[in-house]
């Protein structure tokens, strides 16, 4: 019986490695062993939010974190992917930036969220975010990364354990430190002032970010969010030349956009 | 860091006044050669083309159109047309609001730069993320509380991309999956130390 167990699990090994093999020897587009699947996109999801909680840590503000949630939770309503179960962070940190990971976890920095001054804004940054996360932006990079660094160890992203690899979590670090290309993070900008506009909020709101993130160029606050995104004046740029008759129609501030200022105040 | 608390207190109190005047009065240059519109919309009247890099001082915002006030003439731009200015007026600084903690959201000691030095010498926090999945609110949640303030969903289809990128975007910033960071001080390669 054992020794069936055995060559079982040896035929298996073969089969998989061969599989592999295979796919590694197609090279470029052909890397990916196993389908997409919202399991390992959680699992990843899991991996990227761990590793952006070990830098900074989550607000102890339980009011603020349920109101972003609330504003957040409305804009992804207007996304598509019902599957998703969102879950949205205020970190403490200095820094200005705000992150996604994959199966609906966002993040966005205390020093960002005060940055803003309206719900609005607070609306359009996350729909930026939420496109990263609907669009499988950082699911797919992860994936190729993935493959390409661990080959056949790979089984799948953050194995069936529940643990986090160290191998791993380093890999997902070094893709939230170079970024995503150019044309994903225009993606995102035009998905967001669009999913923000659907969910009834100023459809120019990002362009007005942009216009605070201009002077972030000149600090340290701003590094890594500059490193990895296009300058805030080629984003504006770039949005507004996107926008059509629908959206200019609804580039109006919202009757909710004094309530960020209210919530960071209390 | 007191006077930017106290600058934030303001600051808070009249934000709409702010909203309003924060970028205005700030000398811009346009980003193309443009039609000054006499009304912000693309069908109105063409008041005067004014050439790249011509300077603007931007009078008023409305939507995705700037009023600008450029060699003598007033009229209307897109703000694709503008080159945004680093904020000149002392105090309205992105930066002073990303810096420092106002009201009680930050709480300043454990707070952490995000450098991406930091992000990768971080060590992964589980519990955290176990924390950050109970703040998930409901659909219906959500709802209420738009509706509380009298958000009203509308119906706006995708934009789709552009046809060609934006003149300069070829260059740089486009970040390959297999590329390592040749010209970056930090190495990566050995992430399983940890």
């Amino acid at each position: 019986m054992s020794h069936l167990k055995a060559f079982a699990a040896l035929a298996m090994l073969c089969l998989t490695g061969f599989a592999f093999a295979q796919n590694l020897n197609l090279g470029g587009n052909t890397l990916q062993l196993k389908p997409e699947s919202l399991q390992e996109e959680l699992s990843a999801g899991r991996v990227v939010s761990a590793q952006l909680l070990g830098a900074a840590r989550l607000l102890p503000n339980p009011a603020l974190q349920r109101y972003v949630n609330l504003v957040g939770r409305r804009v992804a309503e207007q996304a598509g992917r019902k599957e998703i179960t969102w879950s949205f962070g205020v970190v403490d940190s200095t820094a200005l930036n705000a992150f996604a990971a994959p199966g609906g976890y966002i993040l966005v920095t205390s020093a960002l969220l005060q940055m803003l001054d309206t719900e609005d804004e607070l609306a359009a940054v996350l729909g930026h975010e939420i496109s990263h996360v609907v669009r499988k932006h950082h699911y797919r990079v992860i994936r190729k990364q993935q493959m390409l660094e661990f080959g056949a160890k790979a089984v799948s992203i953050g194995g069936d354990s529940g643990s986090i690899a160290d191998g791993l979590s380093g890999m997902v670090a070094n893709v939230l430190a170079r970024g995503l290309d150019k044309s994903s993070e225009f993606e995102a900008d035009r998905d967001g002032m669009v999913f923000a506009a659907r969910a009834g909020y100023d459809a120019s709101a990002l362009i007005r970010v942009m216009e605070k993130l201009v002077n972030a160029s000149k600090d340290e606050s701003g590094k890594l969010l500059l490193s990895t995104h296009p300058s805030a004046n080629e984003r504006s740029i770039t949005m507004a030349k996107a926008v059509n008759a629908e959206l200019e129609k609804a580039a109006i501030l919202s009757p909710a956009a004094p309530r960020l200022q209210r919530q960071l105040k209390n | 860091m007191n006077f930017i608390n106290f600058f934030y207190c303001i600051r808070a109190s009249v934000f709409l006044a702010f909203l309003a005047v924060a970028d205005l009065g700030q000398s811009q240059t346009l980003s193309n050669t443009s039609d000054l519109k006499a009304e912000p919309a693309t069908e109105a009247k063409t008041v005067k083309v004014l050439a790249k890099n011509a300077p603007a001082k931007m009078l008023k915002r409305q939507g995705f159109w700037a009023e600008i006030e450029s060699g003598g003439s007033k009229g209307w731009v897109k703000l694709s047309e503008l080159n945004l200015a680093a904020a000149g007026v002392a105090g309205f600084s992105a930066m002073e609001s990303g810096r420092t903690g106002k009201g009680n959201i930050v709480s300043t000691s454990a707070a952490r730069g995000l450098s991406a030095k930091e992000l990768i010498a971080a060590k992964p926090d589980p519990l955290q993320f176990e924390q950050l999945k109970s703040l998930t609110v409901s659909s219906a949640d959500a709802e209420n509380f738009a509706q509380s303030a009298g958000l009203k969903t509308r119906s706006v289809a995708l934009l789709a991309a552009p046809a060609r990128p934006p003149s300069s975007a070829a260059a740089s910033g486009s970040t390959d999956v297999v590329r390592r960071k040749s010209s970056k001080k930090e190495d990566d390669d050995d992430d399983e130390d940890d």
